[in-house]
């Protein structure tokens, strides 16, 4: 190996069989396999000449699974190309979905994954992982409004612990103070998302972090360049050895990343952030931002990569202009350092003292990188050498895999219900206690979710010491205008491990009814992806099954894919996690004052169960509780969907619903029993009409596209009227704060309200 | 009875965002000789029994609870033998 003044070495690739090319790959953490390596071997022998140590790291960033999606890339390309755009300004283009929102605002959304920082640090490993997601929505030129987070937790109350991974319950108490501290600190509410708890998590915890932000429309800023002359400003975080080979790194399973694992977690650092936002966005308002991206994984390389070849442009990069923590850095190591904090520009030089004179003004330190040229050569120069000249296609786009997959036969499994001689009231507390099923308060309420005073909906609804879950936040992200925007994320990762195309199906419902029960009309989805091994053909059997099912059901529905993002190689020990298809769907309210909430509202009032009959128990949190496991999962009707939804949006404006929960996790009497956590008003129902099957599906089913809603008394016959021609059955009415369930003239249920929120809403303590 | 002392830190190369900032902010009030701040967190124990056993109690609280070995290290002091 040859050295030179920079430190730069010439790395003889070229004469390398396979078993060394193997084991150069692995002595500098490339993460390349021996094939990929054989390519870079070939390709390098047609220019004549060996790679030196940076364009080999290089390669290796921009051919991680992380940054080029090779195991996914065909079947995400042949699921979701062919999706109308609908009311998407940009869809699956940039580094965030952008939506119309009004005549003069688009709204900015993604949602990514940070599983595998988050499995060896959990707390910076969330914490950089909401400020990647805010860096990904700022990269638009849109203002951050809000966050949201699905996160997923192994066995957190086990005592038994024998292994050298992370407790779940460390996991869990981290990630949660990761998330807390970064979104608290940077000043954005964080109003929605998802808790949930299975062993198939134990080692590999789920951490899909989402962000939204509002933009005017001429003010969007591109992932690309393509002014020939402008510059590249880099600003933000310096640049240091913390964060290299992350995107290597996610490629790998977690007992695999044994060793240097320290470089690849970082803290993240909300108080740059913060300023840099604002820095950014002035910077915006005046014009003077070409393009930008932010600086995540895989660095500068990825950054400087994909900004010039989506524009068809070029660049030359001077690597000693950034500005770095330590000194003696390697040209290697500032080219792929991933550290946190930096955003990437492109600018009119002209422009350079008006931004100067911003970022300065808001004490963020930056400087001038590269330039833009035509060509197809990116060059990279050090110490007056040139330390990279490689074809951009070649360098970026990277390799793709057409992996086979495999759907296995399911077996079918006929499930047996207890006979129903038990206290059911006794059952239903202790399946509100379960961490699965009770409240999530304790970690919520970490969390701000008023801060920049825009919730309508935060994720509790009802009055202090009586709140219940909301199904969507709502938020107002103008101060002039009473247009909303309504927000969830999750997963209905039991019945996808069951069927992942039903399951899929499932999930998307429940995140369109949880959009719509607030009275807003959903407007696009991101799907954060989380599976196992790809090399598995039965895991990508896993992905094939999902994304077929979200592309079915949002051309039935009309809806666009946004963005996404794929998470693989979540395996421990040869164990993979739970398929979990982590959709959030955003919606849009023409008037935040017609926003229904959860919580019942007044005593005396009707309830009724919009949507067809549903008893399947496949897949559902009962049966889990159980201990039994199911072959199928209920099926959900998108015409039906398409029906229900044109019809309640149509009513919410007039008020005769004024409160309304979907029927999802823990069935029909976990959505009642949720609408009176809220306020403390009980009801008294009779379930007889509700379908033909026994008590116990009646009140646990998941399935269908139902929604319990509360009308007044007085406006029955108009409610009734207004959804005629669908599936309507009314319950019972609401009450002083006494729970009541009639089943076929026998009293099912009798008791307080407060006697059942009890076991639910201390169902975490201890654990958080 | 013996009294221990654990200090975790950062170990080199993690950044530390709490002492930049406090660095930045020093500066700000004119504190310009101040070149590097960094942090750490300190825990006393006072336990029962011989030193010895005390110590390696002590080890093993701060290895298994008190760090996370990919970004922090620790170290111990006896205080009071």
């Amino acid at each position: 190996m040859k050295e030179s003044l920079s430190g730069v070495r010439s790395v003889p690739i070229r004469g390398m069989d396979l078993r060394a090319l193997e084991s150069t790959s692995q002595s500098m953490a490339l993460g390349l396999s021996g094939e990929e390596m054989l390519r870079l071997s070939d390709y390098f022998k047609g220019l004549g000449r060996d790679p030196t140590d940076v364009e080999l790291q290089a390669m290796a960033q921009a051919w991680s699974e992380h940054c080029c999606y090779k195991s996914s890339k065909f079947y995400l390309k042949k699921y979701f190309s062919g999706l109308e755009k609908h009311d998407a300004i940009l869809a699956m283009e940039d580094d965030a979905g952008v939506v119309s929102f009004d005549d003069e605002y688009a709204y900015v959304l993604k949602m990514e994954s940070h599983n595998h920082p988050s499995a060896i640090e959990p707390y910076g490993g969330a914490a950089t992982g909401v400020g990647g997601i805010i860096r990904d929505v700022l990269c638009m030129g849109a203002q951050p409004i809000a966050l949201l987070d699905s996160i997923y937790f192994g066995d957190v109350g086990t005592r038994q612990w024998n292994d050298p991974s992370l407790h779940p319950r460390f996991v869990l108490d981290n990630v949660v103070a990761g998330i807390r501290d970064y979104g608290n600190r940077v000043g954005l509410p964080n109003v929605a998302g998802s808790v949930d708890f299975d062993t198939s998590f134990n080692h590999s915890p789920l951490v899909n972090a989402g962000c939204i932000g509002i933009v005017r429309k001429d003010r969007i800023v591109r992932s690309f360049v393509n002014r020939i002359g402008d510059i590249f400003v880099l600003a933000g975080g310096r640049t240091g050895r913390d964060g290299i080979h992350g995107v290597n790194f996610a490629s790998a399973t977690l007992e695999e990343r044994s060793g240097q694992n320290r470089s690849v977690v970082q803290l993240g650092n909300p108080i740059i952030k913060e300023p840099l936002i604002h820095a950014v966005l002035e910077a915006n308002d005046l014009g003077m931002i070409d393009g930008m991206k932010d600086l995540g994984g895989g660095g500068l390389s990825s950054s400087v990569g994909e900004m010039c070849l989506a524009g068809g442009v070029s660049a030359e990069i001077d690597l000693e202009k950034v500005l770095l923590k330590e000194p003696n850095m390697e040209a290697w190591e500032i080219w792929i350092s991933e550290s946190q904090e930096r955003m990437l520009m492109a600018i009119d030089p002209s422009r350079l003292p008006e931004l100067e004179e911003i970022f300065n003004r808001w004490g963020i330190e930056f400087s001038v990188i590269g330039k833009i040229v035509e060509g197809t050569n990116l060059i990279l120069r050090y110490m007056g050498e040139k330390v990279l000249d490689l074809d951009l296609e070649f360098l970026t786009s990277g390799p793709v895999y057409c992996r086979n997959y495999d759907i296995p036969q399911r077996k079918d499994i006929d499930y047996v219900l207890p006979s129903e001689s038990f206290d059911m009231g006794d059952l239903i507390k202790r399946f509100l206690s379960q961490p699965e099923n009770c409240a999530r308060f304790n970690i919520t309420r970490q969390y701000d979710h008023t801060v920049r005073g825009d919730t309508i909906i935060r994720p509790m609804s009802g009055f202090p010491n009586h709140e219940t879950h909301s199904d969507a936040a709502v938020i107002k992200p103008l101060e002039h205008s009473m247009k909303g925007l309504a927000l969830t994320a999750g997963s209905r990762y039991n019945m996808v491990a069951v069927d992942p195309m039903g399951g899929t199906f499932g999930t998307m419902v429940e995140a369109y009814l949880n959009i719509m029960v607030t009275g807003s009309r959903p407007t696009s989805v991101v799907d954060c992806l989380n599976l196992g091994n790809p090399e598995d053909p039965a895991i990508m059997g896993q992905l094939v099954q999902i994304s077929s099912a979200i592309s079915e059901f949002c051309s039935r529905l009309g809806l666009p894919v946004v963005a996404g993002n794929v998470s693989l190689y979540n395996q421990y020990q040869g164990i993979n996690i739970k398929p979990v298809p982590n959709i959030m769907m955003v919606g849009v309210i023409d008037d935040v004052s017609n926003s229904i909430s959860s919580d019942f509202k007044a005593v005396g009032n009707s309830i009724f169960i919009i949507g067809k009959e549903s008893t399947s128990l496949g897949g559902s949190h009962l049966l889990k509780f159980l201990g039994k496991t199911s072959s199928s999962v209920p099926w959900f009707d998108m015409d039906e969907l398409k029906i229900i939804s044109e019809s309640y949006l149509k009513a919410v404006p007039s008020g005769i619903i004024v409160s309304a929960h979907d029927v999802s996790s823990g069935g029909l009497i976990q959505a009642l029993l949720e609408m009176s956590f809220g306020g403390g008003i009980g009801f008294d129902t009779d379930i007889t009409l509700v379908s033909g099957a026994r008590t116990l599906e009646k009140l646990f089913s998941e399935g269908g596209e139902r929604i319990i809603v509360e009308v007044p008394q007085s406006r029955e016959k108009e409610f009734l009227e207004h959804f005629r021609g669908i599936a309507v059955t009314k319950l019972g009415k609401t009450t002083e704060g006494s729970v009541h369930v009639d089943d076929f003239g026998m009293t099912v249920i009798d008791g307080t309200v407060e006697e059942f929120k009890e076991p639910w809403v201390h169902g975490l303590d201890g654990l958080v | 009875m013996p009294v221990i002392r654990v200090d975790v830190e950062y170990l080199p190369g993690v950044e530390d965002p709490e002492a930049i900032t406090i660095l930045k902010n020093l500066k700000i009030l004119g504190y310009d000789t101040i070149t590097e701040t960094r942090t750490a967190k300190s825990y006393e124990f006072r336990i029962e029994g011989k030193l010895e056993e005390a110590r390696s109690t002590v080890d093993e609280i701060a290895s298994k609870i008190l760090t996370n070995p990919v970004i922090q290290k620790y170290s111990l002091q006896v205080v009071d033998p």
